[in-house]
């Protein structure tokens, strides 16, 4: 079973995400912060990394960042989830190594869950 | 009038025209400054004295953005021809330089100067406007943020009833789903008006960016009329496409020529009754790509045609049939089209229908760095 990480600050919408993800099979760990993504991402390993960008204590910026140095942990796909939708912040993520760029309030749960399912074939023949 | 109370009546109209707020300056038919009160002088950092007699044009300097205003944009003239009184506010974006190089935002009013019915020069009366822009800018900030804001709850509603509505907590029944389709679909209208918003404040803090790339027009088009099928058919509209042959790509941001796109055509559905027609044609014309958008809809009221650019306006006729308008899209489509060196205009007929159309340069958009991207 495929294990999310699954960054975002807020409540609601962690939920919203933690349940359909779990009920599409997969094993969900939230983090509620960027620092809390760090601390996850080395004890837990996730296979993909759901992460939002305006967070308190370390943004997601700064989290991607963070990831992409460290060499045990660089190869897992980054989806950002963001409601930040400018080209610059998606520029700026796809520099920083994500493999894509989510604008939370233009696309439905059914695309997110899509786009994760292609990034994790994506990442099984390694 | 003996001459000492006509001294004193002459020392009264000076202490009324020295204690104004607003900066006055009269001229005569040849131009010449007759009259400059002392707040014109602070404003304009020119002595009254000094000015009496120079020409207009020297004593008075209008900007916009940047650009110094040929003499003859300012509506001094016009004031004068038309014998009507003419107020530029905080829209239109006026600067004034003053002598000393301090370049500050005004607001205007100038009336034609009449004695015995004949036209003997204007009055221009003027104020200075930092402070009002500074509100201006603030409220902007302020929709731009609050807009922000919005998006995280409204991804939220949007989740949460998608997930309901799929059934993936259980079955609804027929009226259950319509409801929290409603709900699905009213939220998805609050998205899109938040994005207007967030648009519409990026025009007005002058903060956009134009990113051209070889762009195709058509395919464009193509890709908005894909999403509006759906309302297409379900009015019976009748859809009649015309491209020009081998339309080349011009460099242009595709994010803005969709936003063009998508605010005329959804219009002409929008506005069009059951079983009407819309039109859309593209093609080459001079040295212009001319964008047409026709329908056989309500039309636009000929009192309410010089108003349709303004933000928030919708037309009386239109407010009672079609709830869901926001009198933002055919401002932020003019914006772009200016912006982009492009002209739009229209023709309409109540009850009739409406055509609008667009010219943009074939050489394409001008690059402009900007902090923000239209959505």
């Amino acid at each position: 079973m495929n294990k999310i990480l699954l960054v975002e600050d807020d409540k609601f919408l962690s939920t919203a995400l933690d349940d359909k993800l779990t009920r599409e099979g997969f094993t969900v760990i939230k983090a509620l912060n960027g620092q809390e993504a760090i601390t996850k991402i080395r004890s837990q390993q996730p296979d993909l990394i759901l992460l939002d960008i305006i967070m308190p204590q370390k943004n997601g910026f700064e989290v991607l960042a963070e990831i992409k140095l460290d060499e045990t942990f660089k190869h897992i796909p980054v989806i950002v989830l963001s409601n930040l939708g400018q080209e610059a912040d998606i520029k700026k993520a796809q520099d920083l190594g994500a493999v894509d760029y989510i604008v939370k309030s233009d696309v439905e749960m059914k695309i997110v869950v899509e786009k994760i399912k292609a990034e994790l074939a994506k990442a099984k023949p390694r | 009038m003996t001459d000492i109370e006509l001294h004193e009546r002459q020392e009264q109209l000076n202490a009324i025209l020295s204690s104004m707020a607003e900066g006055l300056i009269a001229i005569d038919n040849e131009r010449k400054v007759i009259l400059m009160n002392q707040a014109a002088g602070i404003l304009l950092r020119t002595a009254p004295q000094e000015a009496a007699g120079q020409d207009i044009r020297q004593i008075l300097t209008v900007y916009r953005d940047g650009q110094e205003l040929a003499y003859s944009d300012l509506p001094v003239e016009k004031a004068i021809a038309e014998r009507d009184i003419i107020s530029i506010g905080l829209l239109d974006n006026l600067s004034v330089k003053a002598k000393n190089g301090r370049l500050f935002p005004m607001a205007m009013t100038i009336a034609p100067l009449l004695a015995k019915g004949e036209v003997s020069g204007a009055i221009i009366l003027f104020r200075d406007i930092t402070k009002d822009r500074e509100v201006d800018r603030a409220k902007t900030e302020f929709v731009s943020l609050a807009s922000h804001q919005l998006k995280t709850p409204l991804s939220a509603i949007n989740w949460y009833s998608e997930m309901v509505l799929e059934e993936e907590v259980g079955p609804l029944n027929d009226k259950q789903k319509e409801y929290l389709k409603n709900l699905y679909d009213a939220n998805r209208r609050m998205v899109e008006l938040v994005n207007s918003l967030l648009n519409v404040s990026r025009i007005d803090l002058g903060v956009f960016a134009v990113e051209p790339v070889p762009t195709n027009f058509p395919s464009v088009a193509d890709e908005v009329l894909v999403e509006l099928k759906p309302r297409i058919e379900l009015k019976k509209l009748r859809l009649e496409k015309e491209y020009g042959q081998a339309m080349p790509d011009v460099n242009a941001d595709p994010k803005l020529v969709r936003i063009i796109f998508q605010n005329l055509l959804s219009n002409a559905v929008k506005y069009t009754a059951p079983n009407g027609v819309i039109g859309l044609a593209v093609k080459k014309e001079g040295q212009n790509i001319l964008i047409r958008v026709t329908d056989t809809g309500y039309g636009i009221p000929a009192a309410d045609q010089g108003k349709i650019f303004t933000k928030l306006f919708r037309a009386d006729n239109i407010r009672d049939k079609e709830a869901e308008g926001t009198g933002l899209g055919l401002y932020i489509v003019k914006a772009v089209v200016e912006a982009a060196g492009g002209r739009i205009w229209f023709d309409s007929l109540e009850g009739r229908g409406s055509s609008f159309f667009i010219t943009l340069p074939l050489a394409g958009m001008t690059k402009k760095a900007g902090v923000k991207g239209l959505t």
